[in-house]
């Protein structure tokens, strides 16, 4: 059975975050937190990913090297040249894009002071003052190279599976806003070639997100079959660009209530903020880490 | 004749690691007996002080047994007063990084599986009373002769170690862990041949396996009569063997040596 591999500091995981830091993504958006652009919704998100992926993994040794982790960006230049980098702000991760865990812990950009909102345990909520460590920063400049960006992805990904050919698979997350730049080439063969990359436990996950700033849309949500979008020509490419879900994962995602049926692809259509949180609490979740 | 209590322990941390966040702890006072395994969840941070404190408490609590809710939150909200204080120490410098911080905010975790063993009176009597407390799948048996006397709690072999109760040093997840732990009595004819086990979740599958499968108990016998030497040896290779995940392992074997006394 595929996507089994035990994920361990020997045989460590990979998630790769690839973001679309186009003009686009300058559009407000509602949250619960207010209204903000896409860009800093995602930067807050992925923040809050790569924070949720350290305290998985932090015992009291420290912080444990389970998961290789990189965030790429992607736009153009003022000629519409393709720019595709390594996303991380911090100087000691700059132009590194998979860097081990326990380094991007030790380097966040900086640590924000953030309110929220938890349980007391009697049934009521309480406001406390949490750290929010932070490392990357909201971009939103240029068009959307998609396929020049999921084939730098591509060879990122192949090189890590060179290198840990019996490790759980990479899982790709690529979040968007809109269609590919239109004078570039169609991105899903490049998408195709992602998914054929395989470690001997599988083969490598890629996931998308679509995010809207349309206000009361509700998100298509890991569909598994195009029947809610066939007339919907960026829904059905996104559809083919995505992974299945692992079964475990789909048993994981049931578990946290979600309507999750054999077959779901990783993918979120018109997806508002705080879907995308969901998203990648389900989407990166992986095996026992021991 | 002449009954002398006989205590067995082993604790192993898990092939490869040399931290464990497994604990147990046993005292005898005059007409009670009191033993505890902790298994803390090594996802947590400082959870493996949490379970020792916790087998330490329960056992240092003479006297005490939680029957009901109220009395378990008592005992839980002491011993979490203490770890924090303990934690505090440690953290609190300022020096610690956000990631510390912030799992020491969540708390620490652990099963429990607590024990009184009371000899009822008037002594000398032929019967114990046996008193359990488990949280989690922590587990305890007490073996009679070729019956399973008491299994608690009742899991099957693949139920254990799949997101079990833990009792939390928050008072924040305390609700449903207190509606799930189980407080039972028994009595113990000490006539009979019996056994009592304390273990946690690795030995318990191992335990819950043999007694559903053809063998019954005759494994767990062969392993509760090992010498100490053997013992640890012999879980050792059941570890090693095992196809489930490998993990902290914990063992305490309980029963009366009989021998003829001569005035």
């Amino acid at each position: 059975m595929p996507y089994q591999a035990e994920i361990s500091r020997s045989s460590p995981g990979c998630i790769l975050l690839l973001l679309d830091h186009s003009l686009s993504m300058e559009e407000p958006c509602k949250g619960a937190s207010g209204e903000r652009s896409k860009a800093e919704f995602l930067a807050d998100a992925v923040s809050r990913l790569i924070q949720e992926l350290i305290l998985r993994c932090s015992r009291e040794d420290g912080v444990r090297n389970y998961f290789d982790v990189g965030v790429v960006g992607y736009t153009t230049d003022n000629a519409g040249t393709p720019q595709i980098y390594a996303a991380w702000e911090s100087e000691a991760l700059q132009n590194r894009v998979l860097v081990p865990l326990r380094e991007v812990a030790d380097n966040p950009v900086r640590v924000e002071a953030r309110k929220k909102l938890i349980e007391d345990g009697a049934g009521g909520v309480v406001e406390v003052e949490t750290k929010m460590p932070v490392w990357i920063s909201p971009v939103h400049v240029g068009g959307t190279p998609m396929r020049a960006a999921l084939e730098y992805c591509r060879n990122i990904v192949q090189d890590w599976v060179d290198q840990h050919p019996n490790s759980y698979p990479p899982i790709v997350v690529h979040v968007t806003d809109g269609e590919w730049t239109p004078e570039e080439e169609d991105p899903r063969p490049a998408a195709d070639s992602i998914k054929s990359i395989a470690t001997s436990d599988g083969n490598v996950l890629l996931y998308n997100i679509h995010l809207s700033g349309e206000k009361g849309t509700t998100a298509v949500a890991y569909p598994s079959d195009t029947l809610q979008f066939s007339n919907d020509r960026l829904a059905l490419a996104m559809f083919e660009m995505s992974s299945e879900l692992p079964p475990q994962v789909v048993e994981e995602g049931r578990r946290k209530g979600f309507a999750l049926t054999p077959g779901a692809r990783g993918m979120l259509y018109k997806a508002q903020p705080q879907d995308l949180v969901h998203f990648f609490d389900i989407g990166t979740r992986t095996p026992t880490l021991r | 004749m002449n009954a002398e209590w006989v205590i067995k322990a082993v604790r192993l941390s898990k092939p490869g690691e040399v931290r464990c966040d497994d604990y147990y702890s046993y005292a005898r006072y005059p007409g009670e007996l009191r033993l505890a395994v902790a298994d803390g969840a090594s996802e947590a941070i400082y959870s493996g002080m949490w379970a020792k404190l916790m087998a330490k408490g329960f056992v240092r609590s003479r006297g005490f047994f939680p029957y009901e809710p109220e009395g378990i939150e008592r005992f839980r909200s002491g011993i979490a007063r203490l770890w924090q204080s303990r934690v505090d120490e440690k953290v609190k410098s300022g020096k610690a990084p956000w990631y510390v911080e912030q799992k020491v905010e969540e708390g620490a975790f652990a099963t429990l599986a607590a024990v009184v063993v009371e000899e009822e009176r008037p002594a000398p009597s032929s019967r114990l009373a046996l008193s359990i407390l488990t949280v989690g799948d922590a587990s305890v048996f007490l073996l009679e002769g070729e019956r399973v006397a008491v299994r608690q709690p009742a899991l099957k072999a693949n139920q254990f170690g799949t997101s079990p109760s833990l009792l939390p040093t928050s008072s924040r997840y305390r609700n449903q862990v207190l509606r799930e732990a189980l407080a039972t009595t028994h009595e113990i004819d000490t006539v009979g041949d019996f056994v009592l086990v304390l273990c946690t979740d690795f030995m318990a599958a191992w335990i819950a396996e043999q007694i559903d499968s053809t063998d019954g108990l005759k494994k767990v016998r062969q392993l509760v009569q090992s010498s100490r030497r053997n013992l640890r040896r012999e879980i050792r290779e059941i570890l090693s063997h095992s196809m489930r995940r490998k993990d902290d392992c914990t063992l305490v074997i309980v029963y009366k040596r009989y021998s003829a006394h001569m005035n």
